[in-house]
Formats: structure tokens, sequence, C-alpha cells
């Protein structure tokens, strides 16, 4: 936590004295700028509560839908925990889901509430490299898991459809569900991933995601609209955040497997 | 009621469950006597849930449940011709009170509390009682086959530490049929059978349904507070490992059941037509009865469970254990004689799930009576392997494939129960949700054991739910 604090705060720093400085030297660390980027969770907020909503379009199969109240807490023992609760539709409601991240390279902690069977299951780690309730998101997305423990190449400066971007490309160093590479176009203007695609070790590109949209929130820019293409499905999934309140209160107890029964 | 929740909670506050479910059952095979064919079934589900304030929760939710079974034309059920039967019930589900301050939970009200790892057989899963009323669960089926009942639960939850204090101030049996239906209890012993007749003859159909939890629990615990049971339940979480240990002081919901031996020697003569000895036992019996005499006596026995269970994740899998070890046991030893015995129950088993396409459980699980002898049902100890694969194909939309298998490992004896279940495709999350399941129960083993006794039970079923 203080680590990534530090982080922000250096690239604050960083992006600051920047000002007026010259080209070369505006050219952040890619490790403080993946870092930066992927500080917050993958509904874009450190710590509060959100309403989400994933949108399942394309391929061969009919749209879906899924809403669902994420939160997220940090501090405490172990790493950020957050719970998403499904509101709909009726075949997943009441579902709930816990996830308490676990530091480096530590499987994660997983729950999962099952209403239909009133009982409380412990999900094994590596699943987060499956699909994330169906959508194209895997868990290690939402983590941002395969940037986060890379190795970078340089960082450059990029346009996307007209958008100032630095772009880098990582190499996860512990490589899962197939992904060995992943560019990143990250904004100049306000250090949100623009775009991220992940690739396979052949080079082919496995998934795209895409920002859509973002607003600003405690003056911070968060992600309000992304969504996540699938190349071999051409399944694409979109996720739509709103309702966010980092002041909500939240209580440690929870985020624990006992409470997800408990709405 | 359903205003004034509806009243006091906003929109985003409050989730609503509403469900119908239609079935019907056939028999595959009239391969018993006393067999009902054909039976219907439907349910209406209504409930919600809500914040009543940042700190307290209700959840409410009922159903009215219909039902009628129809034997074959022509049967007889014991000494009078088989009718059909049809009930209507209103059922109270889960409803209770959960309020919250800081670490401390406290819930109140009709609830459903599962403790235990394992889905199949959980010996520490012992605080609801079960709902045996159509037999075992159909692969898919929607409900969970255990009965809400009262109780209020204290829970203290802190990062690393779970605590978790159950009172139950009433003695609530497993919800069952004694004589009035295929999965009717007297049906685990023929002797016994002949009561379907005595029933039948004696009161009328819909008489008979509200019979059966009498003639189940002829003599259940004053419902008194010093009848209640407890439970503690203490637990830690975290780095893959989930370990908890418990201890009950409850009812053995088995009772001892004693019956008159004249009056199980005349059951056995009216099903065997057996006249004289109907003519001989009929008049020693009956005045013995009429004169405020027992047919039957049930004692429940309170016991003392203590049980430990663990579930870890290794790569894709979770492996998990449980253990329950008792002082005494409610058992029958093989002249039916009831016996209170040491037992140990337990289960192995392991989870695994691929994406959401395909989903497993395998356990292995027993009971071990520590007391030599050879039991009802379980033999010198009891053990079996049991899975639930769940397969949902990427190619077929909104096809879910379930199969749920058992097999004994200490006598001959296995249950298998194969489901497709269809849900069209809707417009958008809000749009009511239609399914329709087929699906088969097979089940077959030999005398003593439970799938023998309900061996004649096979059939295949036809399910529709209709879900907002």
């Amino acid at each position: 936590m203080n680590r990534l604090r530090l982080t922000r705060w250096a690239l604050c720093a960083a992006m600051l004295l920047s000002l007026g400085a010259p080209a070369a030297a505006q050219t952040p660390d890619a490790a403080t700028l993946v870092a930066s980027a992927t500080a917050r969770n993958g509904f874009g907020f450190d710590q509060g509560s959100a309403r989400v909503r994933l949108s399942i379009t394309g391929g061969d199969q009919a749209p879906k839908e899924r809403v669902l109240r994420a939160r997220t807490l940090r501090g405490g023992a172990g790493g950020p925990r957050t719970v998403l609760r499904f509101l709909s539709p009726s075949e997943v409601q009441g579902a709930a889901f816990l996830l308490v991240e676990q530091p480096g390279d530590a499987p994660d902690d997983m729950h999962l509430y099952l209403p239909a069977l009133k009982r409380t299951r412990r999900i094994a780690g590596s699943q987060k490299d499956g699909s994330f309730m169906g959508t194209d998101f895997t868990y290690a997305d939402l983590e941002y898991r395969d940037v986060k423990t890379a190795a970078y190449s340089p960082v450059t400066e990029a346009s996307l459809d007209g958008v100032p971007c630095w772009r880098v490309e990582a190499r996860p160093t512990a490589p899962a569900a197939g992904v060995s590479r992943v560019v990143l176009h990250i904004r100049r203007d306000n250090g949100l991933i623009q775009r991220s695609e992940l690739h396979a070790a052949d080079d082919r590109l496995l998934k795209r995601y895409t920002l859509r949209a973002f607003a600003a929130l405690e003056g911070k820019p968060t992600p309000s609209e992304a969504e996540m293409h699938t190349v071999e499905t051409g399944r694409t999934t979109r996720l739509t955040i709103d309702e966010v309140d980092t002041r909500a209160p939240l209580d440690p107890a929870d985020f624990t497997p006992e409470s997800l029964s408990r709405g | 009621m359903m205003a004034l929740i509806v009243a006091l909670a906003t929109p985003s506050d409050m989730q609503v469950i509403a469900r119908f479910e239609a079935a019907i059952e056939g028999d595959l095979a009239h391969d018993a006597a006393d067999e009902d064919l054909l039976a219907a079934s439907t349910r209406w589900t209504l409930g919600v849930e809500t914040r009543l304030s940042a700190a307290t929760l209700m959840h409410l939710e009922g159903a009215l449940r219909g039902a009628g079974r129809t034997p074959s034309p022509g049967e007889w059920r014991g000494l009078a011709p088989a009718r059909g039967r049809a009930e209507a019930t209103a059922e109270l589900g889960e409803a209770w009170l959960s309020h919250r301050r800081g670490p401390l939970r406290l819930d109140v009200g009709q609830l459903i509390v599962r403790w235990g790892v394992m889905d199949l057989q959980s010996p520490n899963d012992v605080l609801n009682p079960m709902d045996l009323r159509d037999g075992p669960p159909r692969a898919g089926a929607t409900d969970v086959p255990v009965r809400p009942i009262p109780m209020l639960r204290a829970s203290h939850v802190s990062d690393d530490l779970s605590l978790e204090l159950v009172w139950q101030p009433f003695f609530v049996p497993h919800w069952g049929s004694a004589t009035d239906s295929d999965w009717a209890a007297t049906r685990l012993d023929p002797s016994l059978a002949g009561a379907l007749s005595l029933t039948d003859l004696l009161v009328a159909p819909s008489a008979s349904e509200a019979l059966q939890p009498l003639l189940l629990t002829p003599d259940p615990p004053e419902a008194w507070p010093s009848n209640g049971s407890v439970a503690a339940r203490v637990g830690t979480s975290g780095e893959g490992l989930d370990l908890h240990a418990q201890v009950s002081w409850a009812w053995d919901r088995t009772p001892t059941l004693r019956v008159d031996p004249e009056l199980t020697a005349l059951l056995v003569a009216a099903r065997e037509d057996d006249l004289p000895t109907l003519l001989r036992l009929y008049p020693r019996v009956a005045p013995r009865l009429a004169d405020g005499g027992r047919a039957v006596e049930a004692r429940h026995e309170r016991t003392l469970t203590a049980g430990v269970d663990a579930a870890m994740a290794v790569d894709a899998y979770v492996v998990k254990a449980e253990v329950a070890a008792t002082p005494g046991r409610t058992l029958y030893d093989a002249a039916l004689q009831p016996v209170r015995a040491p037992a140990l129950s337990w289960a192995v088993g392991v989870d695994w799930l691929d994406d959401e396409a395909l989903s497993a459980t395998l356990e292995l699980s027993g009971l071990t009576p520590l007391r030599d002898g050879e039991y009802l049902l379980f033999g010198r100890g009891w053990a079996q392997a049991g899975g639930v694969a769940q397969w949902r194909p990427s190619q077929v939309e909104g096809v879910e494939v379930t199969l749920a298998l058992q097999h004994a490992l200490t006598a001959r004896a296995w249950a298998a129960s194969p489901t497709v279940a269809w849900s069209p495709p809707r417009a958008s999350a809000d749009a009511l949700r239609h399914t329709l399941a087929a699906g088969l129960l097979l089940l077959d083993g030999e005398a003593g054991t439970l799938m023998g006794a309900f061996g004649h039970n096979d059939a295949a079923h036809l399910r529709y739910t209709l879900s907002l």
C-alpha cells in the first residue's frame, strides 16, 4: 500500500517536474507508469462501492446482461478484499463472490456463495485465469495480474485515435491463460489505460480492452465504461460502472466468507 | 405486509424472488405393489430481501405448493383400492431478520444455516432437517432439500477468526411421509408397509397428509426452552485454507422407535392376507389400543456431536475433508430394534471448475459405527462414492447438462440422476426466464440398502420453471 502511494506520488511529482522540461525527460519509467495505471481495482476505485453492469454481445450467442454491486476494502489482514453481489438476472441473483488478494505470487483466496445450495464454497485460486462470471474478463484481467508482475519494454510516445498515449509492452513473469505479451496504451492526460492488447506466445491477438468513457470521481479520472473483446469468439463484454461511492461505510466483517450469505 | 416492506425499502435495496415451478414425474415401471405411477406438483415461490436500515436486513419467503399422485387403474393399496391423492399447502420459507453491529451479527427467524464443506453428504450439516417428501433431490433441482426452522444465530467475524453460536428453541423433525408416499419411511421395511393399508382405510386422503408428521414423530420433545438445541462453530480462513471446528448438543432426528410387536405381526398378516393370524391378533390388539395403549413409542435422544472440516485450494482443485463424531447415534439393528451406538461420519472430496462450462464434484463419504453389529441401512459400516458434474456446452446456448451419481462401496447399490435443462435466450436481464428440464432418477440396490428399498421408484420427470 505504502509502495503504491509512493509510486503514485513519484508519478505525480515526475509529471509536475516534466512540465516545460525537454521531451526526453518527460518519458516516465515503465514500471512506475504501469503501477499508477493499475493501482485501482478493475472497477476503477481504490475503496468503495459501485454498481456494475456487464453486457455480453457478439459471437454466436444471444446478448446477456449481469448486474452486480462491487465493494472493495483495503486495509486489515491480507490484501484488498472485494465482494461482488449479483443483483440480476434471476439465475445469478443472490450469488456473492469474495476475492481476497494475496501479495506476490501467492494464490488469492476466493469464495462463492451459491443461493441454490445455501452454501459458501472455496474456489481454487488458479481459476482466476478463467472467465469472470461468464464474461470476456478473467479475474486476472480485473486485477491487472498480467501486467503488474512483468518485464517492461521502454516507454514510447504513441497516438491512439487522436488520443496522446504512452505505449509500453509488458511480458508477464508468470504467464497465465495463454497471455505472453500485453501491449498497453496509457493516456497521457489522465494515466488511465486507453487500450490493452493481450497476445499469445505466437503473437496472435487474444483479447483487446478498450476504455470507452471516464468520469471525474473526487477529482480523479475513473473509467465509467470499458469493453473487452475476445478475438476468437467475436464476443465483447461491455462493463458499465455507475453509482460509485468511495465514501460508502465499509465494515471488514462484510468481507469474510461467513458474511457472503447475508446481503 | 408486502406493501409495508416495499414502502420501507428503496428500490435499489430490495431484491424480489418470484418463481413458478410445475413438474410431472412418471414411474418408469409398475414393478411394486402400492405404487404411484404419476405425480404432479406446482410451486409458487414469492420472496423479498430488503435492507430496513444500514444495519438490518430482512428476508421473507413463502411458497404455495400443490401436489397430486395417482396409482395405476385397478391398483390396490393393502386392503383397499388405491386412490389418487391431492394436497395444497402454504409454506413459510426462510424468514429472518439480520442485525449487525461491527463484527457482531445476530440472525433471528426461520433460517437455513448449512455448516460443513461437502455438497452431497455433509457430516457437519446438522442444523436443519431434511425435506424428504419427494425422495432424493433430482440433479439440477432449483431448491436445496433442507427445511428452514426457527433459530437464533449470533456470529462474530474478524479478519482471521469466525465464531458462530446457534440456538434452536424447538425440535423440528425431518420432513417426510410415514406411509402416504412411494418415499414413505415404512417402505424401508416390507413388514411395516402394511401400515399403508391402515391409514388409507381409516382416514380421508386430505387427513392422511396431515397425519404423516404424527406417524413419523409421535412423541416429539416438548416445545420448551430447556429442550432447545445449541451448537457452536469456530473457523479460520485464508492463504488457501478454510478450517472449522464445531460442537452441537442437539436432538438426534432419528427416533428410537418401538412398535407394539403384536401390531407389527398384525400388519404383516394384513399385507400377506394371512386371515387366521389377522383374526387371532385383532381381538387382542384392538382393545389394547382402544384402552389408550400405545401402538408405537418413539423417543428422541439428545446427542453431543463434534466435528471438523477443511477445504484447501490446490492448483485448479479444492480438496475437502469433513468428520463428525458422536458418542451416541440412533441406529437400528437387523431385528429392527433401536440401538444407541457411538459413530463416526466422514467425507472427503474434491471440486473442480473449468471456466464456467464444466464443473465437477467428487465425494467419498461414509458412516462407521464404533460398536460391532449389523445395522439397518449401514451394515457393519457404510461407504459410498458420489459425484455431480455440470456441463454448459458452448455450442448449444442455454443448455445445461447435470449428472449426479452415487455408488455404494460396502454394498451393491447405486443411484443416478441425469438432467438436461434448457433456457431460451432473453432480450434483457430483466425479462422473465423460462427453463424446461427433463431427467431421470434411477436407483437400485440389494435388500437392506436405501437404494434397494426405494429401487422401484425409477422415474422420468419434466419440469418447467418461470422466474423473474
